[in-house]
């Protein structure tokens, strides 16, 4: 019996591979699935209505780009690997292997099985369980990638590196195995391993914050007690556990008045490099001035266009929106205001041309209050019912302050409406497709680094560029773009203007995965779109990635594996 | 494949400079080495440490590129993938992944040659049965004795069925019965025409399994020849008998000094067995008496499929001599007046019949005389072999580290 057992454990242990091979396809199967759903829905717009599918193509010409790319370039990618798929399988099947004896996934499954149910007894909530199930999710899905990204790095880099130091290339690359092979072999293989550690990890955490939201025990609690649970969940559904469309209010600026204070500006200090910053710093404070009430200007309008009427369901039944907004100031405690949602009515008599006023109803939404000293930088949220958005889907929304205080409206993270677009479950599935490429790329910059350099200078080098493309925008920010305030002498001018150059060639080939983080839409219920993805998809794994994979492709080939020793 | 005129490896001017961080010229590891191995000859490379052995051998396998010069397998180059599908490779140190066993070792490998899973199975199972590993064939590499690694390395470096076999030094880190095994496989490798390009240290083994040896010194070729030609010792005559009464001996020493003269060199002595021999010997004993080990075991001897398709091409052959007999008599049959020169010229017909023939006789010789491939070092020859070990004992003071690297 125990020999039996030892058979089926040493026949499964032999299977790994290919049992992770097939839980890569089948995680993969949702997103063919999508694209290939898209794809008809597309081909079946085109038929129909070829004008709105060409407007839809060129709406957003980018993201149009970024599909066409990865549909392509995945084409590409999936003929070759299936051409040459003994020899990349070969390899791919001998790193997974090879991270096994090392014990890497063991390790990486169990600090993970350590760690994330833990969090919701360690992480610090604002004491709602909405919170407490968001930081849960934000800090599961931080952790595997931090944790899938070090694998990438160190697995890749190791690989390589103790393949050439050890001399084991000396015997695989003597076999009919191109180099290009190699490396794509080990890249496949990285990515097979990290794409089903992810899908168990995330498979946990989406356990976990769903036992988090499990109805109580309803019978020991009393009947207001249960009314608050019920809202809390309901609340959870609302906001967390959905997939939000984010529509903006457009905050125009009066481009005349931004070009003459840029004028006078650069004929004050004239420094031609930094009118970009400038000019950006004009709009930003004009937007501020738009967003900000106070006692002289009580109200300000905002107009939301492009939300879903609808139509097709019963007003009372219709799914309510949301609106997020980021106030911040400085006043006494209270409420802030009130928020009215507007309906618009034809002006009779208004002459040849349709004229239209705006009416508020009976209903009013109250800010939450301001705590104390209130210099905010959190977001609040409200619900407005669907009912109030128009039939062309416009809402139109009003704000008036009640405190004797000046309030702003952050103009950098801009109020904006969350409409429902979808489920929870495609919207996780889509943020850990774009964790996928942020490892991928990972995993192609370590075989990059491992191509050039011996072990630690590689590990070392990827991970400085993970770390530094999380830190991207910040250095951007920081480094790259002028500083408009500063008062330069002509030689500390050049300085500056060459310091800039350099900070800016260094940020542009920095991964910028700030840029295509998806945690904390998936977090805050927003939605992750298909676009999205496709952007990330094109630029982390197709452009980035490839580049990386290109330059790998390029020094291992003519590399040479072996030392002259004489 | 281009037309090689039996020419497997052909080395033409090759030289391998070693630049240093400047770019400047610090040593010709390889200087203008010419070369040509032919098939089903085992080729062996000789030279002290730092001759050029190792820098050529990875030149040819592709690891290294040379300066100048050209490097032809099979008429391609080395990194040809298609030439790659008909070479096998042993390294000196087993540059095995270690955290592997040996049956996951073997289905790698056998992956990357495109093997399907039956397949690799097969020539998984002959090849750890032919190197002895059966008992340890899942045990990790890492675990594995330094012969237990050379054996397991000889696997993978037929997985493939090579035509051409690079050996790098394949007898270090052998006990004597996988070394005996080692050369005897050598043998059979060659006799179903294979071509085996070996280097080596140990002179000995050189001696009694290659065709043709090269000795590389600083790089550049030193000598070339066969072996019989090289170790000629033309002044030198031996007499070989069974045992002789001491009465006889003196006869016969008295008649060669008549002969000679005075001050000619005559040496009498009673044959001694070589270590070799007696220690297989005991080996052999204690494996009839099934004492247990937990090493390798004895090999099972050349796997069954390598060289199948040299079957293959002489079953071609025998079915062109057949065809060209059938058609022979059909055509007499049929059409009795036909000249002579419509069939297959008598020369054409005899050179395919010699052919068969000498594949058949081949065989039947080495069941009968199976000693002829392994011929007996005496007296005579070990005056070159004096000047051999010299010539590689030269930076024997190098560390083994060293050694190993060339």
């Amino acid at each position: 019996m125990v020999k039996r057992i030892s058979q089926a454990g040493a026949w499964l242990y032999d299977r790994v591979p290919e049992m992770l091979l097939g839980l890569f396809v089948l995680a993969l199967l949702p997103l063919a699935a999508q694209v290939g759903w898209s794809i008809y829905a597309f081909a079946m717009t085109l038929g129909t209505n070829p004008a709105a599918a060409m407007r839809a193509l060129t709406e957003r010409w980018w993201t149009t780009a970024a599909i066409l790319l990865c549909l392509g370039a995945t084409g590409v990618g999936l003929f070759m690997l299936l051409r040459h798929w003994d020899s990349i399988w070969a390899v791919s099947r001998k790193l997974i292997l090879e991270a096994m004896h090392r014990k890497i996934v063991i390790v990486l499954f169990l600090f993970f099985a350590i760690l994330t149910p833990s969090l919701p007894f360690v992480l610090k909530t604002e004491g709602s369980l909405k919170s407490q199930v968001q930081l849960v999710l934000l800090y599961s899905l931080a952790l595997a990638l931090v944790l899938l990204s070090l694998v990438a790095i160190f697995l890749t880099t190791a690989s390589i590196c103790s393949e050439i130091e050890r001399k084991y290339v000396h015997v695989t690359d003597t076999k009919p195995l191109r180099r290009w092979q190699f490396l794509l072999g080990k890249w496949f293989g990285v990515v097979i391993l990290c794409v089903s550690a992810l899908g168990v990890m995330t498979t946990a955490t989406y356990g976990l914050v769903r036992y988090m939201v499990r109805p109580p025990d309803e019978s020991r609690l009393t009947r207001e007690e249960r009314e608050l649970a019920r809202a809390e969940r309901e609340r959870i559904r609302q906001e967390v556990f959905t997939a939000r469309r984010a529509v903006q209010a457009p905050l125009p600026v009066p481009r005349q008045e931004v070009e003459r204070r840029v004028r006078e500006w650069l004929e004050a200090e004239g420094r031609p490099q930094a009118v970009h910053s400038y000019r950006q710093s004009v709009i930003k404070a004009m937007r501020e001035e738009q967003q900000t009430v106070h006692p002289g200007r009580p109200r300000i309008r905002w107009r939301f266009s492009g939300l879903d009427p609808q139509s097709e369901v019963p007003p009372g039944e219709r799914d309510p929106l949301h609106v997020r907004f980021k106030p911040f100031g400085h006043g006494p405690t209270g409420t802030l205001g009130r928020f009215y949602p507007l309906l618009r009515e034809r002006v009779e008599g208004g002459g040849q041309e349709e004229q239209f006023r705006l009416r508020r109803t009976t209903f009013r939404v109250s800010s939450p209050p301001a705590p104390e000293g209130w210099m905010s930088n959190r977001f609040h949220e409200i619900m407005v019912p669907g009912a109030f958005v128009q039939e062309d889907g416009t809402l139109y929304l009003e704000f008036e302050s009640l405190t004797p205080a000046t309030v702003t409206f952050d103009v950098d993270d801009p109020i904006e409406v969350l409409q429902r677009q979808e489920g929870f479950l495609p919207n996780y599935y889509r943020s850990l497709v774009m964790i996928m490429f942020h490892v991928a790329l990972l995993a192609a910059l370590g075989l990059m680094a491992g191509s050039l350099f011996s072990f630690p200078v590689a590990s070392l080098l990827v991970f400085t560029l993970f770390v530094g493309g999380m830190l991207a925008s910040w250095f951007h920010s920081n480094f790259v773009e002028p500083d408009i305030y500063a008062r330069l002498t002509p030689m500390t001018m050049y300085i500056d203007r060459a310091w800039r150059l350099a900070a800016g060639a260094v940020v542009a080939v920095m991964p910028n995965f700030g840029s295509f983080n998806p945690l904390g839409h998936l977090t805050e219920g927003r939605l992750v779109s298909a676009g999205q993805v496709a952007e990330a998809g094109a630029v982390l794994l197709y452009i980035k990635g490839g580049i990386a994979m290109a330059i790998a492709f390029y020094f291992y080939a003519r590399r040479e594996l072996a030392r002259i020793i004489v | 494949m281009p037309v090689t005129d039996g020419k497997v490896l052909e080395l033409v001017e090759l030289t391998k400079v070693f630049k240093g961080f400047w770019g400047r010229e610090r040593v010709k590891a390889v200087d203008r080495l010419n070369l040509e191995v032919v098939r089903g000859e085992v080729f062996g490379l000789l030279g002290p440490n730092g001759s050029g052995k190792t820098t050529t051998v990875r030149m040819v396998l592709g690891l290294l590129f040379p300066s100048q010069g050209a490097i032809r397998i099979f008429g391609r180059g080395p990194r040809n993938v298609e030439v790659k599908q008909r070479v096998g490779y042993m390294p000196e140190e087993s540059h095995l992944y270690p955290y592997l066993n040996a049956e996951e070792t073997l289905n790698f490998f056998g992956r990357l040659f495109g093997l399907g899973p039956r397949e690799r199975a097969r020539r998984t199972d002959a090849l750890i049965d032919m190197v002895g590993l059966g008992r340890a064939r899942r045990r990790p590499l890492g675990e594995y004795s330094k012969g237990m690694a050379r054996r397991i390395g000889l696997a993978q470096a037929l997985i493939n069925d090579p035509d051409l076999v690079i050996l790098d030094e394949p007898t270090t880190g052998l006990d004597p019965v996988g070394s005996r095994e080692m050369k005897d496989l050598i043998l059979t490798l060659r006799d179903r025409g294979k071509t085996v390009f070996l280097c080596s240290h140990l002179l000995a083994d050189v001696e009694e399994i290659c065709d043709r040896v090269c000795i590389l010194y600083g790089g550049k070729r030193r000598a070339l020849g066969t072996v019989g030609e090289l170790l000629k010792a033309e002044e030198m005559t031996q007499i070989r008998t069974q045992r002789l009464d001491g009465a006889i001996v003196e006869q016969v020493v008295a008649a060669i000094r008549q002969a000679v003269g005075p001050d000619g060199q005559v040496e009498v002595s009673a044959p001694t067995k070589r270590l070799e021999e007696f220690f297989l010997q005991v080996v052999h004993q204690a494996r009839q008496e099934r004492l247990m080990t937990a090493g390798a075991e004895v090999g099972a001897g050349a796997a069954q499929f390598l060289g199948e398709h040299e079957d293959e091409d002489e079953k071609l052959v025998e079915e062109l001599v057949t065809a060209g007999r059938q058609a022979e008599e059909e055509g007499a049959a049929e059409e009795e007046t036909e000249p002579a020169s419509a069939l297959p010229s008598s020369g054409d017909q005899e050179l395919i019949e010699d052919l068969v023939r000498m594949s058949d006789t081949d065989d039947e010789v080495e069941e009968e005389f199976p000693e002829e491939a392994q011929p007996a070092v005496g007296p005579s020859v070990r005056v070159r072999e004096d000047v051999l070990s010299e010539l590689i004992s030269e930076e024997s003071s190098e560390t083994e580290d060293d050694g190993k690297e060339d």
